[in-house]
C-alpha cells in the first residue's frame, strides 16, 4: 500500500524547491517498482517499461514548473506512466493500429505477506484471489489494482481509465455483481435453501 | 433470534426476487465452528477486502453488529486480508535507471547553459545580479621578464571523499553532496546518489569534512546556509544550544546566517571569531595559509582575536596576518565567486592562482615557487573538466600544459623583455 502522506510530502518539497534532488530522488524511489511492475501488467517488455520510467521522470524533472496544479503525484505518475507506454506502443506498431486500449491485457500477481495463518491456508487464499480476478475482463482487473494497491480515488481511477466516475464505480464493483449470480457460500444448509424458495414464493405473491 | 439482512438482484429471468439471508443463532451455529478460515474462503468476504466497495461495507458491518461474538475471527480475517499484494515487485537495477535519469537531465541542462551564455549570480541578501560571461580572459602583462624553459610539475593527489562523522557514524558523501539539519534528523545524499538521513542526538558534535578536490554544502537546523569549500573542515552541533549558535571552520565557508536577534551566531577558527546576528560572509582560514580573512556581503559582523576586536561593515574584508588584525574595503566578488564557480582575479600572484586551484581540483604544483609571481587579472569558470581549466591556466600564466594521467606540466615559454603598454 502506497505510503501515501509520504508521497505527498515530498511531491510538495520537490515542486517547491529549487534544485530539490533529494525530494525527486525519493519520490523516485517510491513509485519506480510499481510503475514498472504497472507497465509490465499490459504485457510491455521490462525495457519499454523503464525507457518510458525514464522519459517520464525526465519530464518531471525538467518541466517542474508546469506540474504546480497537480497536488496528488500518484494518479498524475500512474496516468503519465501509462500514456508514455502506449505512444511507445503507437510507435511500435504502426503497422498493427487494432491494438487498443481495451483489448490490452492486465495480468495480476499475487502474493501475500507474511502472516499468522499457516502456508496451506495462504495458498488457499491465494487462490481465491487469483480466480476472483481470473473472472474480471482486464479493465475490471485494473481498477481493482488502482484501487486497492494505489489507493487513488473513483475520481481519479476514472481520468486514468478515460471513463466517468459512475462507469469507474461500477467497474469495480461490477465484480461483486457476477458473483451475485453464484450462491451464498456461507451456509450452505438445506434450510437456507427452504426458506429461500419460501421467500421467492411469497414475494412474488404477495408483493413485500 | 433470527436476523434479516435483504438483497436485492435481478436473475437472469429478469426477476427481482428478494434474498433472505437468515443468520442463525448462536444456538443453530455451534455446529458449524465459525473462524477466521470461514471468512477466508467466502469469495464475497475476499471481494469486499479487494474492492471495499460501499454497499458492501454496509452489509459487512452490520453482519458483525448483529454478530458481535465473530467480531475477533471476522478481525482477524481483515488482518490476513491486508497482506494480499497484486503485483508487489522489487526490480533490480533500479539504481542505475536513476543515474541515467539524472545524466538526462544534467545533458539537457548543459545545452540549454551553453545556448544562453550567462550564469546569474545572486548575492543571498541583498538580491544583486551580477552578470558574469563564461571563459573570457584578461590578461595583464605587468612583469614580463625573460626567462629559461622551466618546468612546473603538478600532480593530481588520490582522490579522497567528503567524509559526514555524526550519529556515531562515518558516512562517505556524494561530490557536491547536500546535508540538512531537521530536529533531531540530518538528511544527506551518499556516494550511492540516494537520500538517506539519521538521527541524531541533541548532544552530539558533528563534523564534515570536505578533501581538496570537493565541495559541499550543509542546512543547519536554523536555516543558515552553508557552502564548504575544498579542504576544509566544518563541526557544528545537532541543535543550537539556548544562547548562541556556533560552528568551527578549518578551512573556507561562505555564509548565509539566519536572522535571530536573540541567538547571535559564532563562526569560531583558529584564532579569530565571528559574532554575527543575520547576514553573510565568507571566512578563510585555512591551516596552511599565513593568513585568515572574512570578508562581508552583508549585515554586520564583530571579529574577535585573543588581543583585539574590530566591526567591520558590507564590503569589508578583515585580515589577520602575523598576528595583526587589518581591515580594507574590496570587491568582495573577487572573495566569494567560488560559491559559483568561477574564480576571479584581481592582481593576483601566480602561486596563489595555482594554490587556489590545486586546492579546488586536488592538484599539488610543485616547482610553482621557481616561477617569477607574475600578477594575473581574469575570471576562470571552474569547470568539471580538469583539461579546460588547465588550458585556461596555462594561457593566463603564459606556459603551455601537457597533462599525462595525473602529472601535469606547465611549460615556460621563453620570452623577450617587453616594455608596458
Amino acid at each position: 500500500m502506497k505510503e501515501k502522506y509520504a508521497a505527498d510530502n515530498f511531491w510538495q518539497k520537490f515542486l517547491d524547491g529549487q534544485d530539490d534532488y533529494e525530494a525527486f530522488s525519493r519520490i523516485y524511489n517510491l513509485y519506480i517498482n510499481d510503475l514498472l511492475s504497472y507497465g509490465i501488467s499490459f504485457g510491455f517488455a521490462e525495457e519499454t517499461c523503464r525507457d518510458a520510467a525514464h522519459d517520464l521522470f525526465f519530464k518531471i524533472y525538467t518541466e517542474k514548473n508546469r506540474l504546480s496544479s497537480v497536488k496528488n503525484p500518484t494518479s498524475y505518475l500512474f496516468r503519465s506512466f501509462r500514456n508514455h507506454l502506449f505512444n511507445i506502443q503507437k510507435r511500435q506498431n504502426r503497422l498493427s493500429p487494432d491494438l487498443t486500449l481495451e483489448k490490452s491485457a492486465f495480468t495480476t500477481e499475487i502474493t501475500i505477506l507474511d502472516s499468522m495463518i499457516s502456508e496451506e491456508e495462504t495458498q488457499k487464499l491465494k487462490r481465491i484471489v487469483e480466480d476472483l480476478l481470473k473472472e474480471l475482463t482486464p479493465r475490471q482487473r485494473e481498477a481493482i489494482y488502482l484501487r486497492y494497491m494505489q489507493e487513488m480515488d473513483y475520481e481519479d481511477i476514472a481520468v486514468l481509465l478515460d471513463m466517468n466516475v459512475n462507469s469507474a464505480r461500477r467497474l469495480v464493483s461490477r465484480g461483486i455483481d457476477s458473483l451475485r449470480d453464484k450462491t451464498l457460500n456461507m451456509g450452505n444448509d438445506s434450510l437456507t435453501v427452504l426458506i429461500f424458495l419460501l421467500a421467492a414464493y411469497i414475494k412474488e405473491n404477495l408483493s413485500l | 433470534m433470527l436476523n434479516f439482512s435483504f438483497f436485492d438482484y435481478k436473475t437472469k429471468k429478469g426477476l427481482s426476487i428478494g434474498v433472505i439471508h437468515f443468520v442463525y443463532n448462536r444456538y443453530i451455529m455451534t455446529d458449524k465452528l465459525f473462524t477466521y478460515s470461514t471468512f477466508l474462503e467466502d469469495k464475497r468476504f475476499v471481494q469486499w477486502r479487494l474492492s471495499r466497495e460501499e454497499e458492501s461495507d454496509k452489509y459487512w458491518l452490520s453482519f458483525i453488529k448483529e454478530n458481535p461474538e465473530l467480531e475477533e475471527e471476522f478481525n482477524k480475517a481483515i488482518r490476513v486480508c491486508d497482506k494480499i499484494r497484486i503485483n508487489e515487485k522489487i526490480f533490480a537495477d533500479t539504481d542505475s535507471l536513476y543515474q541515467h535519469i539524472l545524466q538526462s537531465i544534467s545533458t539537457h541542462r548543459t545545452n540549454k547553459q551553453k545556448r544562453k551564455h550567462i550564469i546569474y549570480y545572486l548575492s543571498s541578501a541583498a538580491a544583486v545580479a551580477l552578470l558574469l560571461i563564461i571563459g573570457t580572459l584578461y590578461i595583464v602583462n605587468k612583469n614580463t621578464v625573460s626567462t629559461l624553459n622551466e618546468e612546473i610539475i603538478g600532480k593530481t593527489l588520490p582522490e579522497e571523499h567528503v567524509t559526514l562523522m555524526a550519529g556515531g557514524k562515518i558516512i562517505t558523501l556524494n561530490q557536491d553532496a547536500k546535508v540538512r539539519l531537521d530536529d533531531k534528523q540530518m538528511s544527506y545524499t551518499d556516494s550511492s546518489n540516494t537520500t538517506k538521513s539519521i538521527e541524531v542526538d541533541d548532544v552530539q558534535i558533528n563534523k564534515l569534512i570536505v578533501p581538496n578536490g570537493k565541495r559541499s554544502s550543509i542546512v543547519l537546523t536554523d536555516g543558515s546556509e552553508i557552502w564548504i569549500n575544498s579542504g576544509t573542515e566544518l563541526t557544528f552541533p545537532s541543535t543550537f544550544n539556548k544562547k548562541t549558535r556556533e560552528i568551527d571552520v578549518e578551512g573556507e565557508i561562505y555564509i548565509n546566517v539566519a536572522k535571530s536577534n536573540e541567538k547571535p551566531f559564532i563562526v569560531h577558527t583558529r584564532e579569530l571569531s565571528i559574532k554575527v546576528y543575520g547576514t553573510s560572509f565568507n571566512v578563510s582560514a585555512y591551516k596552511n595559509d599565513n593568513e585568515a580573512s572574512v570578508v562581508l556581503v552583508s549585515g554586520s559582523v564583530e571579529i574577535n582575536t585573543h588581543n583585539n576586536s574590530v566591526r567591520m561593515l558590507p564590503n569589508e574584508m578583515a585580515k589577520l596576518k602575523d598576528g595583526d588584525l587589518s581591515k580594507n574595503t574590496v570587491d568582495v566578488s573577487l572573495y566569494t565567486s567560488w560559491v559559483d564557480g568561477v574564480f576571479i582575479f584581481d592582481g593576483t600572484p601566480t602561486s596563489e592562482v595555482l594554490k587556489k586551484v590545486g586546492r579546488y581540483y586536488n592538484i599539488s604544483f610543485d616547482g610553482a615557487t621557481s616561477l617569477p609571481d607574475k600578477k594575473i587579472t581574469g575570471k576562470l569558470f571552474l569547470s568539471e573538466n580538469i583539461d579546460d581549466v588547465l588550458s585556461s591556466i596555462s594561457l593566463l600564466t603564459s606556459t603551455e600544459y601537457k597533462r599525462e594521467e595525473n602529472v601535469i606540466k606547465l611549460l615556460k615559454n621563453e620570452r623577450r623583455n617587453k616594455p608596458m603598454e
